[in-house]
């Protein structure tokens, strides 16, 4: 072969190279291998309380105890949630099931302001109220009051429900989601057991109450806690003050008990705020009949349960009938007339003329330390869904797949409490970037165990900006 | 003169930080003491037992957590009107049952397949089963009722 027949076959070489490159597309990169099956770890009895909760309906009329406490709305609803449902959600049960139609519900006020109906004093009277999340129901809802008159049974006094008096029987979680079968599940106004619904088993309502407990905080803060915004450092500080804020007294490191020292018991009590004698409440403004809610009781005595605040910010509306929208208008609550002349107002007022008078810059503070707390809150719980996820196991019996998209949630929660208030830029963003990584991981799956890994490590770095 | 005249001056330490509790400095047991005064004055007038509306539709021997626990299930052996009590034959002998005031009673009408009913103690008659919710911690031959239900037999 001659010099030029050499380069005849360089350049045929080179052209079939470069041919084989056009008409050949590059390999794809290779997406690696779907994950293997998840491991399924956790205690049985709370992942059967969880398929429970969100899929039982005891023969009833469709509803769960989900449909009111979504798992992907901080076990809660509001108006702006209900606005995304189709109309054939078991929640609007009212407005497609005729035996329903009257006195089962609100739909207007449901549709307006999240409001449900309770008829806490019997079959002939009725309120509406909002859904309290079911977080931390492990450090919230034990009681035991100085006077024994506030308890049903001498054994044990929890509380449960707006009024702390949600429940049937033993009061526990277990009695209440009794209770709320008769009330929300019932096929008809009737409430006949075996025609209307089904009364849940003891088998099943231990499995719920295990899962209610699992939810959420499993012990109280510590405060004060070392927090790197100056404005909610100094918004902890007046919420802690026995002077200013005074909001330690009822919620004791933001929670829902009362401090260690009350004289008033011990755990989480109730309280007449003065929330009833607000002007303007959501359904008179809607015009809409309606009783004013006596609270505890038949007939009440106008008290009502103190929630925890760690999960505020993101659970709002506020207040048993969901009367103020924002966390900040909920903190000026205890600036205004309803509460300072109020049994629990005049209370702490002391010898001053107001029990609480802060002014705009201390109740900014104040509601900016409640937002911090509740994105504090946020990182724990994406902790658990994320490392879950990276771990590559169930939680609590929702597959990975699950996880991954309902941290979402969580990641846009921490935004909303943040940004909301202005607070801490830098953590927002690395909740936008762990938000990347998250729908990333979900339109990925084969990346998900990687892409929860990373996220986590962008949690605690945010988590690092809000708290040394 | 407010009820809590010293509120600022509880002392922060007993409120807050959870610890054991100090001896009390005479100005200060006054604080408490009247803050403790207003908080039977905030829980007091609850002399019912609270909210017991869905109870009432739940079947006599239904109530987890109560029936047979902390009521009684039996006949009604005699009523006394007079005395407000009523006495039922149970396994371990006869219980009279004290009866206050405003006790809710309720009409168990699920063996007829009907919506339970609100009813009174005058719906209490001989030979109907009954259950008692009592109030008392402990099972007595005496005892109090919470609240009663009345079998409505088919």
């Amino acid at each position: 072969m001659n010099a030029y027949d050499l380069g005849r076959w360089a350049s045929l070489t080179g052209l079939v190279i470069l041919l084989s490159a056009c008409e050949t597309p590059t390999p794809p990169t290779s997406e690696p291998p779907p994950p293997p099956p998840p491991k399924q770890v956790g205690d049985p009895l709370v992942i059967k309380g969880r398929e429970l909760f969100f899929k039982e309906t005891f023969n009833g009329n469709g509803r769960t105890c989900g449909t009111c406490h979504r798992e992907d709305h901080n076990l809660t609803i509001d108006a702006a949630f209900i606005a995304t449902l189709p109309k054939n959600d078991p929640l609007f049960v009212a407005e497609f099931n005729p035996a329903l139609a009257k006195n089962f519900e609100n739909p207007k006020l449901m549709r307006e302001f999240g409001l449900i109906l309770e008829n806490q004093d019997g079959p002939d009277t009725f309120n509406m109220r909002s859904v309290p999340h079911v977080f931390a129901q492990r450090v919230s809802i034990a009681s035991n009051p100085n006077n024994r008159f506030h308890c049903f049974s001498d054994t044990q006094c929890p509380r449960t429900g707006w009024s702390g008096d949600g429940a049937p029987g033993t009061q526990d979680l277990k009695a209440f989601a009794t209770g709320a079968v008769i009330q929300h599940f019932t096929k008809s106004l009737s409430r006949v057991v075996g025609v209307d619904f089904r009364l849940p088993t003891e088998a099943e309502l231990i499995a719920m109450e295990a899962y209610q407990l699992s939810e959420g905080r499993q012990e109280d803060l510590q405060l004060p806690l070392p927090l790197k915004s100056v404005v909610a450092a100094k918004g902890q500080e007046i919420f802690n003050s026995p002077t200013q804020g005074k909001c330690a007294f009822c919620h004791f490191n933001a929670g829902a008990n009362v401090g260690p020292g009350s004289p008033l018991g011990q755990g989480n009590l109730n309280f007449n705020t003065g929330v009833e004698d607000l002007p303007d409440q959501p359904e008179d403004l809607a015009g809409e009949p309606n009783n004013k809610d006596d609270g505890l009781g038949t007939p009440g005595d106008g008290t009502f349960n103190t929630p925890s605040l760690v999960e505020a910010a993101d659970t709002g509306p506020f207040f048993h009938n969901h009367s103020v929208a924002t966390i900040e208008g909920a903190v000026a609550f205890y600036n205004g007339d309803a509460f300072n002349n109020s049994p629990a107002g005049q209370a702490i007022r002391g010898g001053a003329s107001k029990a609480i008078n802060l002014d705009a810059t201390q109740m900014v503070s104040v509601a900016a330390f409640l937002r911090v707390i509740n994105a504090l809150h946020n990182i724990d719980e994406l902790d658990d869904m994320l490392g879950a996820v990276a771990r590559n196991e169930y939680l609590d019996g929702e597959h990975p797949e699950q996880v991954i998209k309902r941290s979402l949630n969580d990641i846009d929660d921490a935004i909303m409490a943040l940004a909301g208030g202005s607070l801490h830029p830098d953590a927002v963003s690395d909740f936008k970037e762990t938000r990347a990584l998250v729908e990333e991981a979900v339109q990925y799956p084969s990346r998900r165990i990687k892409l929860a890994a990373r996220a986590q490590t962008v949690i605690a770095r945010a988590k690092s900006h809000i708290v040394s | 003169m407010p009820l809590i005249s010293h509120m600022d001056e509880m002392r922060p330490d007993l409120v807050f930080a959870g610890l054991p509790r100090p001896t009390i400095p005479e100005e200060n047991t006054m604080s408490i003491r009247s803050f403790f005064c207003l908080g039977l004055l905030l829980v007091l007038p609850v002399l019912t037992h609270a909210q017991q509306a869905m109870e009432m539709y739940i079947p006599i021997g239904a109530s987890v957590g109560v029936s047979n626990i902390s009521s009684v299930i039996g006949k009604v052996a005699a009523v006394d009107e007079q005395n407000k009590t009523f006495t039922i034959n149970d396994a371990s002998g006869i219980l009279t049952i004290a009866v206050p005031d405003n006790t809710p009673v309720w009409l168990d009408r699920s063996k007829v397949g009907d919506s339970n009913q609100i009813g009174s103690t005058a719906d209490l008659k001989a030979e109907m089963t009954v259950e008692v919710k009592y109030r008392e911690a402990t099972r007595s031959p005496a005892l109090t009722a919470e609240w009663i239900k009345i079998e409505i037999p088919r």
